[in-house]
């Protein structure tokens, strides 16, 4: 065993620091004890191409390092960090096995080493803004609140925008006891990033500032979604699993990143190894319909829903398929049996609600509406249709609520605007129509909604001064 | 029908990384010092001597059923009227016997009779309390007020009131009452919503679940195991019974709002967290986000824990709430809450603000400590009697460890922190205040006084092992005082909040007996008081908004204190 591990706190232990100029003895291959059969042959080989790559280079501290990174990729820790310790035995400056190492150091629970490996790799590698702010995040987590902000301040020194460092510096403040300093860091990324993290954050500090009902519009739109920052060489990490939930998981990130072609290939190379999973096939359908292949994706899920006719989500696949091609009634009864099935799923409430929208249903609707936000749907767009269908049904405050939840989210929303607009010209309430689209043009000039809304209301105003009464 | 489970993109379901790892050991500190001498054991185990022989019967046999994995309950309650603590402990079995009208479950749950001593009868068969469903937790009230307590068991199906007449015997009366909730209950409790004078109930459910709808869920490292609640998407909405006064209860959880929001519901607890004079009620949900039912004061109640700062951590993220306590570590009267989680995810502790809540687990030392484990049943007391709150947590995984330390890959150590005037828990060792130990699947754990010392013990249901009785021997404990806070009716005031002053510090308590993870607990308060021989007041804020004083009292003996009695 290498001389890695820390005492909490204590520093090295057993050993001096390792000398980063002196060249380290060869290491033997490791062996160690993989539990092969819980694996499918995909991560077998994976892992078998990455142990003899070391047995015929073991003195190759990159090999190593790679090594270490499947180990760590697929879900064996113990071994990850092992062989992350022979790989910085070779090699002890190497910054990439000193972060894989405090990775799941954190994961393991041993913080202090985690900061420690964290510190190595800022030595070596001073630049590589994660290091530093996860280290900031684990003193926070220490509740040592003054080391943490220094960490998030040289994280910016480092990376001046870093979103991380700036969260990380709100989140001192807000654990300091002062909200007010925390605002101007989640304000400002606010203006630039749309992140239900930030609404959480930002609504906290507005609740402890007594500025209850800006907290409340911020509240109720979040998501329990903790945040994701940018760290490539966690990615690498993550990029090295090979299971079929590591596959997943980087097909979604291919997607995110619109690079849908990568996207498909991964998906088809995983439907080879595993055809009657579901899941993939489902993610291979959205990937056909986002490259306009409309039949090969109802082909996809109608295979999908030979295999298991009970799988809500193929279900509500269909339904956005048929849907596109304006085949209601399929579009619906797919919509409708992905609810049957799970009566949980926001989602299909929500499309059914659409839907219904579609044919001038407005009560079921808003029935589809009312469960589909009870379970959380937070789509702007979504609840845009639900405010429009409230206002058809005269349900007028709860309709200038919803268009008053987006607005919270981003004052620039035309359709918002229009929206109050258009409920106050119901209610009669002309001045509070005028000035929502005065309000709104001001800040999304050109808005379609907005612009036709403005006529409507003036083409109003002017019909009720001709009749004599001032809005 | 068993269907695979297709995880899609959800972080944390059953991922390496997300998953249960070892706890860490503790390393002795590096310096030259001689090694100190091993710490005087808190506790001392007194299983074997009490003559309870219990298992929690998960009924496991391969097929991985969910309910397997989160029960079972416990209730310390004098169910005699001897003045002291006896314990019920309710039974799993088989789900599917259970759950099936034409078999029946070969478990029953359990009750004994506190004879002194450390000593116990098993009383079941003559106490008529022997409820046969799959059991979960179990919460006390007296909700006929005739001054004794009765019990509310949770199970997976229909769940059952069984009325105490006084004397250690139980009526089933769950037909009678409209209480037959069939939903998969886990921790309930009795309270009183709407200042009535008689005790309403909250049913906590998990998800909706049947056999039929039940997982195959494999992890890389170690196979086929139990599924994590968030793979069935499936979370349960919870119950509100209004008490009618006439032993009878109405479901209004639809008039009273409670079916606004729902999740995966494991831990409960009911006080008044604004001072408004109204019981709230928090819910602890397992991987969806954690529930303030604020009391609107007309019967209704509205989900406000997002606003108030207690629906999810700081990081914005949704832990697997377990175990619920509250108490006020502050001494600013407000009552303050610590719910826990899953292994990864560390506690979660809620300083009380007046209206909302601020995170600072960190800051108390929480956030590390507890991470390493997967916890449920949990309290705030003084276990030492050195005048500040300790916490207990009973731990064990819901998932295989890859390296067992034993024969049970989901068993994890217990653990016990010191509280200190800081407002910092230090944990205490050897892990848990004993000397070997406790090492199984922990579940519910029950605190109460069992031998009347003025030192809490506890209770801790195991899964299929037996259970562990803790005798506590805490070394160089302070004075105490227990106060049993009875209302016009002589029944246990649940709902009440004492505060106590002692010197310069005023020590406010909840009187609720269910709180912790599936559990009931001693209803009377219990004070550490430190080198203080008496208490000078105590003021007790009643249910219904009114206040009255006793005092002063004297250290290291129980005090009744009864609504009119006091000035």
């Amino acid at each position: 065993m290498a001389c890695l591990i820390m005492a909490p706190g204590m520093g090295w232990t057993g050993c001096d620091l390792p000398d980063q100029s002196t060249a380290q003895a060869p290491m033997p291959a490791p062996e160690p004890t993989v539990p092969w059969s819980s694996f499918n042959s995909r991560v077998q080989a994976v892992l078998q191409a990455g142990l003899g790559a070391v047995s015929a280079a073991p003195d190759d501290p990159t090999v190593r390092l790679r090594l270490a990174q499947l180990y760590h990729g697929n879900g064996l820790p113990r071994q990850a960090i092992e062989t992350y310790q022979q790989s910085l035995d070779m090699e002890p400056g190497n910054s990439r096995a000193w972060y894989g190492l405090a990775l799941l150091l954190t994961q393991e629970g041993r913080i202090d080493e985690a900061i420690d490996a964290h510190l190595q790799v800022s030595r070596n590698a001073p630049d590589y803004a994660p290091a530093i702010w996860h280290r900031g995040y684990l003193l926070l987590d220490l509740g040592r609140h003054a080391d943490a902000e220094l960490a998030f301040r040289a994280t910016m020194d480092v990376e001046p925008t870093s979103p991380a460092a700036r969260v990380g510096l709100a989140r001192t403040a807000l654990s300091d006891g002062r909200p007010g300093d925390a605002v101007p860091h989640l304000e400002s990324l606010r203006a630039v990033v749309s992140n239900s993290y930030l609404d959480f954050l930002l609504g906290q500090a507005y609740r402890r500032q007594g500025r209850i009902e800006e907290a409340a519009l911020l509240l109720a739109n979040v998501k329990g979604d903790p945040p994701q920052f940018e760290d490539p060489w966690h990615q690498v990490i993550l990029d090295a699993g090979a299971s079929t939930q590591s596959r997943i998981d980087r097909i979604d990130r291919l997607i995110d990143a619109g690079n849908l072609r990568d996207a498909m290939t991964e998906t088809r190379s995983a439907i080879e190894d595993e055809p009657e999973n579901l899941v993939l096939l489902n993610r291979l359908s959205h990937l056909q319909a986002a490259l306009g292949q409309q039949k090969a994706c109802i082909r996809t899920l109608k295979r999908a829903l030979r295999i298991d006719e009970a799988y809500a989500p193929t279900h509500l696949s269909l339904s956005y398929q048929y849907q596109a091609s304006d085949d209601r009634s399929r579009a619906r009864a797919h919509a409708q049996r992905a609810t049957e099935l799970n009566p949980n799923m926001a989602q299909a409430h929500m499309q059914l609600g659409i839907l219904r929208v579609q044919e001038q249903d407005l009560p079921q609707a808003i029935e589809s509406f009312d469960t589909a936000f009870a379970l959380g749907i937070q789509d702007t767009a979504a609840r845009h249709q639900y405010a429009h269908a409230l206002t058809r049904t005269g349900r007028f405050p709860d309709a200038l609520k919803q268009y008053q939840l987006v607005l919270a989210l981003n004052r620039n929303d035309g359709r918002s605007w229009a929206g109050l607009a258009d409920v106050y010209l119901l209610q009669n309430n002309l001045a509070a129509a005028r000035d929502a689209v005065q309000r709104g043009l001001a800040r999304a000039p050109d808005s379609h909604h907005l612009q036709t809304m403005a006529q409507v209301v003036q083409e109003r105003i002017q019909s009720e001064m001709n009749t004599g009464t001032q809005p | 029908m068993i269907r695979s489970a297709l995880i899609t993109g959800l972080a944390c379901l059953l991922l390496a990384g997300c998953g249960e790892s070892a706890p860490p050991q503790r390393t002795p500190p590096a310096t030259a010092a001689a090694p100190a001498p091993p710490a005087a054991p808190w506790f001392v185990d007194a299983t074997t001597e009490s003559n309870i022989n219990f298992n929690w019967t998960s009924g496991q046999f391969g097929d991985y059923l969910l309910p397997e994995i989160i029960g079972g309950g416990v209730a310390l309650l004098d169910v005699d009227g001897d003045n002291d603590l006896d314990i019920y402990l309710v039974q799993g079995g088989e789900i599917e016997s259970a759950l099936d009208s034409s078999r029946t479950n070969p478990a029953s749950n359990r009750l004994y009779r506190n004879d002194g001593d450390w000593h116990f009868q098993d009383i079941t068969e003559e106490s008529g309390a022997g409820n046969t469903g799959y059991g979960q937790g179990v919460a006390t009230g007296d909700y006929d007020n005739d001054g004794d307590l009765d019990l509310y068991v949770t199970n997976v199906g229909p769940n059952a009131l069984l009325r105490n007449d006084g004397n250690g015997r139980f009526t089933d009366v769950t037909t009678a009452s409209g209480t037959a909730h069939p939903g998969w209950g886990t921790s309930a409790a009795f309270l009183d919503t709407d200042r009535d004078g008689d005790l309403d109930l909250y049913i906590t459910n998990y998800i909706s679940w049947s056999p039929e709808t039940e997982l195959d869920c494999s992890l890389m490292t170690t196979g086929r195991d139990y599924c994590s609640p968030r793979n069935y998407d499936a979370p349960a909405r919870d119950v509100l019974y209004e008490n009618l006064g006439n032993g009878r209860f109405s479901d209004v959880t639809a008039k009273a709002g409670i079916d606004t929001s729902m999740g995966n519901g494991l831990g409960i607890a009911c006080v008044d967290f604004d001072d408004d004079g109204w019981t709230d009620i928090f819910i602890a949900n397992d991987g969806t986000r954690d529930l303030l039912w604020h009391n609107q004061r007309d019967g209704s109640f509205k989900d406000i824990g997002l606003l108030a700062g207690c629906a999810l951590d700081d990081e914005g993220r949704p832990k697997a709430g377990m175990g619920v306590t509250v108490s006020d570590i502050d001494d600013d009267g407000d009552m303050d809450l610590l719910v826990c989680n899953l292994t990864g995810e560390s506690d979660s502790l809620f300083r009380n603000e007046g209206t909302y809540f601020v995170d600072i687990t960190a800051s108390s030392d929480l956030r590390t400590t507890t991470k390493p484990f997967t916890r449920f049943g949990m309290a705030w007391l003084d276990f030492n009697n050195d005048g500040y709150l300790d916490l207990y947590e009973a731990n064990g995984r819901v998932l295989r460890s890859p390296v067992p330390e034993g024969v049970d890959p989901y068993a994890q150590q217990n653990m016990l922190m010191r509280g200190s005037s800081q407002g910092v828990f230090s944990e205490v060792l050897p892990r848990g205040g004993v000397v070997d130990p406790i090492s199984l699947t922990s579940r519910a754990a029950a605190f109460g006084d069992l031998d009347n010392d003025g030192a809490m013990d506890i209770i801790v249901v195991n899964r299929d092992a037996p259970i562990t009785l803790l005798r506590n021997i805490a070394p160089d404990a302070g004075h105490w005082i227990l106060l049993q806070v009875l209302d016009e009716h002589g029944r246990d005031a649940i709902g009440a909040v004492v505060s106590a002053r002692i010197g310069s510090r005023t020590l406010s308590r909840p009187l609720l007996t269910n709180y912790s993870y599936l559990a009931a607990n001693d209803p009377r308060i219990h004070l550490g008081l430190g080198a203080n021989k008496s208490v000078d007041t105590v003021t007790i804020r009643w249910v219904d908004g009114t206040a009255e004083t006793f005092g002063p009292l004297a250290a290291d003996r129980q005090h009744v204190l009864q609504r009119g009695s006091g000035h």
